[in-house]
């Protein structure tokens, strides 16, 4: 294989970044029938990809003996495993010999764990960061990456830098203060999401049983902190006039007793529970859709043409937030801040869209398949 | 823990099984799992205490001299073994374990393991080194010939501190027939059968999930992963089927990993009577059933019998004869019907499937799977 490639995607829990990943991957290998690529993650939701023997997953151990621990144990065992990914990537690194390093979501690694990687690549070696649109708090983010020493590592260490997402919605190097001589090596692919041919909202909603019935798909990604808006839409629901159903994706990684609360709401109106879906499927056969405000939940509504009514995450993470609200600003989604959020509000919401479905003009600042950050990434090897 | 399948998730589940014993101890051991499959890591629930290093392969899938289709190990890029070779030493020098399990080849696939093991050794970074087998690997003079061959026998002697066999020797002496501890040099334990004992669902649950109407007998046909199923299909279809009553059900169970045109042309001879499903929890359609056809693969074979049936068992026919001398071996204790593949055609086959709906199984089961994990427990932190 003449050409390979070292990809770096940093999911613990979630299977977001490993996604995307995956998607840029596949359209690598197609581009370039000569190509491997070693997907390097920790996130135990391998990816399939139509590519066979030209690729594979190194999953690094992430945690073990969770919540067993005192601070100190969890700080010890921790640092431990620290160490040991960050050989790991070394010798996969070393002996791999990538001509390319693609790494995702931060330059170095989760906690600098890439660093020993990047100085045992092979001369010739080309560095690839992957970003998405948004990170978080401007002041918070730059602070971080002085720390971290990513203005450094980019300047010095990177050839090529590929923001998946699209200026007109986010100004990613503007807002995140990139410098010039760094901007040279940028190039804006767009929301990466993958191509979907195969769905059938007919029988999707006929497998439903929906009978007609308006149908309100609610998804919180991984669902560890959807609660909230599974809860809250369950309420704007009685309020809604239409006699729509709820389709209610509690996400792989929701604690149990948030799960068994959400069916309990839900049983009495009729709405239908999962813990996973096919959300791509479900969001085309639905008339509305509530959801938090994840990168890829927005890519797929966008090459669905849908406009999701989001409320973002509510955490000292801003990243769901300033993402909903550039979107907002271009009328792509409705954005409702948990902090205002009603189930008055949300029912508005929701109706609005039940009623008069709007066909938002998104493909733009898409880059389905991935095809357009393959092609920047290859670019950097000729 | 080392756990490699050329095919098929056996090697895997079984360290997942010990795993899940040590960890109900309530110790505060840590568990990583080397393997190359991942998709097998999120299909067993892994306890807490567990996490997996999945290693990459680059390994092409097609047919091999015989004509069967399996991933061909000897055409994979060189490097690559290397590269895995480094990654376990790494996890080995790196995490410095108090013991450390290879499952079923003691020098890992393609050899992989035994440079790790070997600078381990010498560097002093583990204290104990064990290797768990099968009771059966083959015919005795097949299995020691490949082991002097192969260098097993010699790794064994120099690498390993002993070997436990998920084995009885009241069924098959194990030891002696292979040579362990006379002619290979090293400590041998019999742990008994260890395999998962408890199935995922009650019988009434699989009878609704397979839509059995009450009354109907359950005939449950299973050909391990399904790699080469088909001619043990084909030949109940159309020799064992059409002698059982009206008011008997079959359920064949493909597996995963039968091809696609199998799976379809065998669909296409299912009748109600004599359904086809893609996949189910064996244990629990074995644990539901009234009569068990399989082949000799160890969990099948074990999950059978520890039901309580007396199973009608058509080998795969391999020049290590692994299946076979299961079989024969199972079926002198009383334990199974050893139907050689080449009378499945005439009436054997249907004959031992009567004679099990005949006698209702009662028989207390011969193993004890967790009293089997416990003792494989002992060996490694006792």
């Amino acid at each position: 294989m003449a050409v390979r490639v070292f990809m770096y995607a940093q999911d613990n829990r979630g299977l977001g970044h490993v996604r995307r990943c995956a998607i840029v991957a596949e359209a690598l290998l197609r581009r370039r029938p000569d190509a491997a690529v070693l997907l390097a993650t920790k996130s135990p939701w391998a990816p399939t990809i139509a590519a066979g023997e030209r690729f594979d997953v190194l999953k690094l151990p992430e945690h073990l003996a969770r919540g067993t621990l005192s601070g100190d144990e969890r700080r010890a065992e921790s640092s431990a495993l620290h160490r040991l990914r960050r050989v790991l990537l070394r010798e996969a690194v070393t002996h791999f010999r990538p001509d390319l390093i693609l790494i995702d979501n931060e330059p170095l690694g989760f906690r600098g764990e890439m660093l020993e990687a990047l100085d045992a690549a092979p001369a010739g070696c080309r560095f690839a960061f992957g970003m998405r649109d948004v990170v978080d708090d401007p002041e918070r983010t730059v602070e971080q990456w002085a720390n971290q020493g990513v203005p450094d590592a980019l300047r010095e260490r990177f050839d090529r830098i590929v923001i998946y997402g699209h200026p007109d919605l986010f100004d990613t190097l503007g807002v995140y203060g990139v410098p010039a001589p760094v901007r040279a090596k940028a190039a804006y692919g767009g929301y990466v999401c993958a191509r979907r041919d195969d769905l059938d909202a007919g029988r999707f909603r006929a497998e439903l049983g929906l009978d007609g019935r308006p149908l309100v798909l609610v998804t919180g990604g991984g669902g560890e902190d959807a609660l909230a808006l599974l809860v809250a839409t369950i309420e704007a629901h009685a309020l809604v006039r239409s006699p729509a159903r709820l389709l209610l994706v509690t996400g792989p990684f929701m604690r149990p007793e948030d799960r068994a609360r959400v069916v309990a709401l839900a049983a009495p109106a009729g709405h239908v529970v999962r813990d996973q879906a096919d959300v791509v499927a479900a969001m085309a056969a639905s008339q509305a859709v509530a959801t938090m405000g994840g990168y890829n939940t927005l890519a797929e509504a966008m090459m669905l043409g849908r406009r999701p009514v989001v409320v973002p995450r509510a955490t000292h993470k801003r990243e769901q937030l300033m993402r909903a609200e550039a979107f907002a600003a271009r009328g792509l989604v409705h954005c409702l801040p948990p902090t205002k959020v009603t189930p008055a509000l949300l029912a508005a919401a929701l109706e609005d869209e039940i009623e008069r479905p709007t066909a938002v003009e998104a493909h733009d600042y898409l880059d389905v398949d991935g095809e357009r950050a393959a092609a920047l990434l290859l670019e950097t090897l000729a | 823990m080392y756990a490699q399948n050329g095919a098929g998730l056996g090697h895997f589940r079984r360290c997942a099984n010990i795993a899940n014993a040590l960890a109900e101890r309530g110790g505060d051991e840590r568990v990583v799992i080397a393997s190359r499959s991942l998709a097998s890591a999120a299909a067993f629930a892994l306890p807490a205490s567990c996490d997996v290093l999945k290693l990459p392969a680059f390994v092409p899938i097609g047919d091999d001299a015989n004509g069967e289709r399996r991933a061909l190990v000897d055409r994979e890029d060189p490097r690559f073994a290397r590269l895995r070779g480094r990654l376990l030493l790494t996890l080995l020098a790196e995490g410095r374990p108090r013991a450390v399990l290879v499952d079923n080849e003691p020098r890992g696939l393609q050899g992989e393991l035994v440079a790790a093991l070997r600078e381990a050794r010498a560097g002093g970074l583990v204290e104990r080194v064990l290797c768990g087998i099968r009771d059966i690997r083959g015919r005795p003079g097949y299995v020691r010939e490949k082991w002097r061959r192969d260098g097993s026998a010699e790794t064994l002697r120099a690498l390993y501190d002993g070997v436990l066999v998920y084995g009885d020797p009241a069924l098959f002496d194990t030891a002696a027939a292979y040579g362990l501890g006379s002619e290979i040099a090293v400590d041998v334990r019999p742990t008994g059968y260890l395999f998962r004992g408890r199935p995922e669902r009650d019988a009434e649950a699989v009878r609704r999930d397979l839509d059995v109407p009450p009354g109907a007998a359950l005939v449950a046909v299973t050909g391990g992963s399904g790699a080469d199923g088909r001619p043990l299909f084909d030949a109940y279809l159309a020799h064992a089927a059409p002698r059982l009553g009206p008011d008997v059900i079959s359920i064949l169970v493909a597996g995963p990993l039968m091809p696609a045109a199998d799976v379809a042309a065998l669909a296409a001879h299912a009748r109600d009577s004599c359904r086809l499903v893609r996949a189910y929890d064996v244990a629990s359609l074995v644990h539901a059933a009234d009569a068990v056809v399989c082949r000799g693969g160890y969990n099948s074979l074990c999950e059978a019998v520890h039901a309580g049936h007396v199973p009608a068992v058509v080998p795969r026919m391999t020049r290590s004869g692994e299946q076979e001398t299961r079989a024969e071996v199972f079926a002198a204790h009383g334990l199974a019907a050893f139907v050689p593949p080449g009378r499945v055609t005439g009436g054997a086959l249907a004959a031992s499937v009567v004679a099990q709906l005949e006698r209702p199984r009662s028989r207390p089961s011969p193993f004890d799977p967790a009293a089997s994990a416990a003792r494989a427990v002992a060996a490694l932190v006792g």
